[in-house]
């Protein structure tokens, strides 16, 4: 396996036959380091440059779920012990959808998202886990069902400011969110349409929020991909508003923010029965927080029925910010100036679940 | 396949694997575990290694100290062998998924595999 070298950027990109490691010096030309637990599904993975480690959530479905860890990207190793319910509880973790770090106000500090859906913290990077209980133990709990993917707990947004605030996104239930570290919940559902429910009124579970990013400028501003749109919200107004006016279709599963305040990115799919690019590859951009959009599409792929999950677009937080879309057909988009062009990293990878880059210190 | 065609697990329907006793005492006893390939760095690379108690589940708790982290490949958070890891005891297979159930004796051979199913 080839080395990462140190001033790099990354892209992580995990599928369902293992995990692959790319790296760059100037964003254009990427280099394979190498692939790792092949075969087994990496359902995420990201280097964290605050911690100076990279995690993977590595779900074999023989022998389970486990978290990894690299400060090389090109030596793993397992953690000691993977999340896991009590068993009295009667439920068993399938898979790890996500592992996120604390952030600047919990260093030292891991989070993952778990299906059945769940949080679970680490203090020793991942050698062990504690459950947090406030969130599985909310009163909503026997309400909670699963999405097409699962009851998963996908994102996780720690708050920048304060460790003892978080966002989180399970499907199909709801965003939640916690102010006291995680001792207790509430839903954040105010301004989520509810067409979906027979009677078109507000529930406290039943959304299915898709994909979650925090704005990196203004940390109180969050943006939502769900099953029927693209929401804003912001913590002054407490509330959702629907920015999705101007995009080609509402559904869609990827979400990412630029590095600037305001800019976000999005791939909408046509409809949750075909899960596809609609007839090509497009992105969508906006910079003024969701007020318009624009359709980005030189060098992206034309005819293209492509599908991006819910992990599939990521950001690098550099400037002018690199975006990248991994698709479950095996290809990796990007762009190095904010989506005005497009390049291929790779085509024929096995098929795509996640991407994350970021710069490699 | 995990469940022989000739007997459902569900069933309760006795047939020559091996069978299950209420309440097994974990006492010391000496089982050969043979490991499968994606368990052997576990144990350094070892395919074979020793392990002892009365039933598998003292059996994989010792395991477990050995090579730690081992036991969790192996049981689901319930306690329960995993939907798709298959135990054998002198060649039987395994059909009680409740690990304290299932007696081992001294000088048995355990095997771990992960089930074949890919289609």
């Amino acid at each position: 396996m080839a080395a990462v070298p140190r001033g790099s950027t990354v892209v992580l990109v995990g599928t369902r036959k293992g995990l692959y490691v790319f790296h760059s010096k100037d964003r254009k030309r990427w280099k394979l380091a190498g692939r790792y637990f092949e075969g087994v599904p990496v359902h995420s993975a990201r280097y964290d440059p605050q911690e100076g480690v990279a995690w993977a959530a590595v779900n074999s479905f023989q022998w389970g779920p486990l978290v990894h860890r690299s400060k090389t990207l090109t030596k793993w190793t397992r953690g000691k012990a993977g999340p896991a319910y009590s068993k009295k509880s009667g439920w068993s973790v399938a898979k790890i959808w996500n592992v996120v770090g604390g952030g600047p106000a919990a260093p030292g500090v891991l989070y993952a998202g778990v299906e059945p859906a769940g949080l679970f913290r680490s203090e020793d990077d991942g050698d062990s886990w504690k459950l947090v209980d406030g969130l599985t133990s909310h009163a909503t709990r026997p309400k909670w069902t699963p999405g097409n993917g699962g009851l998963c707990l996908h994102t996780i947004l720690p708050d920048p400011k304060s460790a003892k605030r978080m966002v989180v996104g399970i499907s199909a239930v709801a965003v939640f969110s916690t102010e006291n570290d995680g001792d207790t919940w509430k839903t954040m559902n105010d301004g989520m349409t509810a067409r979906w429910f027979p009677d078109h009124k507000p529930h406290d579970v039943g959304y299915c929020p898709h994909k979650l990013a925090r704005d990196p400028e203004d940390p109180n501003t969050i943006y939502q991909q769900h099953h029927w749109g693209v929401f804003r919200w912001d913590d002054g107004r407490g509330r959702w508003l629907d920015v999705s006016r101007g995009l080609s279709s509402s559904f869609g599963f990827g979400l990412a923010v630029g590095s600037d305040g305001g800019s976000a990115y999005v791939v909408p799919l046509k409809s949750d029965g075909d899960r596809t690019t609609l007839g090509e590859m497009a992105v969508y951009r906006t910079r003024n927080r969701g007020r318009a959009w624009q359709r980005l599409t030189t060098g992206l792929p034309r005819p293209a029925h492509l599908t991006i999950l819910r992990e599939g677009v990521g950001s690098d937080g550099q400037d002018p910010v690199g975006v990248y879309i991994a698709t479950e057909q095996g290809q990796v988009f990007s762009t190095r100036d904010g989506g005005d062009h497009w390049d291929v990293i790779a085509d024929n990878l096995a098929p795509a679940m996640s991407v994350t880059a970021g710069a490699y210190p | 396949m995990r469940t022989p065609s000739r007997a459902p697990r569900s069933t309760g329907e006795a047939f020559s694997i091996r069978t299950v006793l209420p309440g097994v005492k974990g006492e010391c006893v000496a089982v050969e575990v043979v490991l499968p390939a994606a368990l052997r760095e576990y144990a350094k690379g070892a395919s074979r290694v020793q392990a002892s108690g009365r039933s598998l589940e003292v059996l994989l708790a010792d395991l477990d100290r050995k090579f730690p982290g081992i036991r969790q490949r192996i049981l689901a958070d319930t306690g329960l062998i995993r939907e798709f890891v298959v135990v054998f005891v002198n060649g039987d297979q395994v059909m009680e998924g409740a690990p304290e159930r299932v007696p081992i004796q001294d000088g048995d051979t355990v095997h771990i595999i992960p089930s074949v199913a890919g289609g």
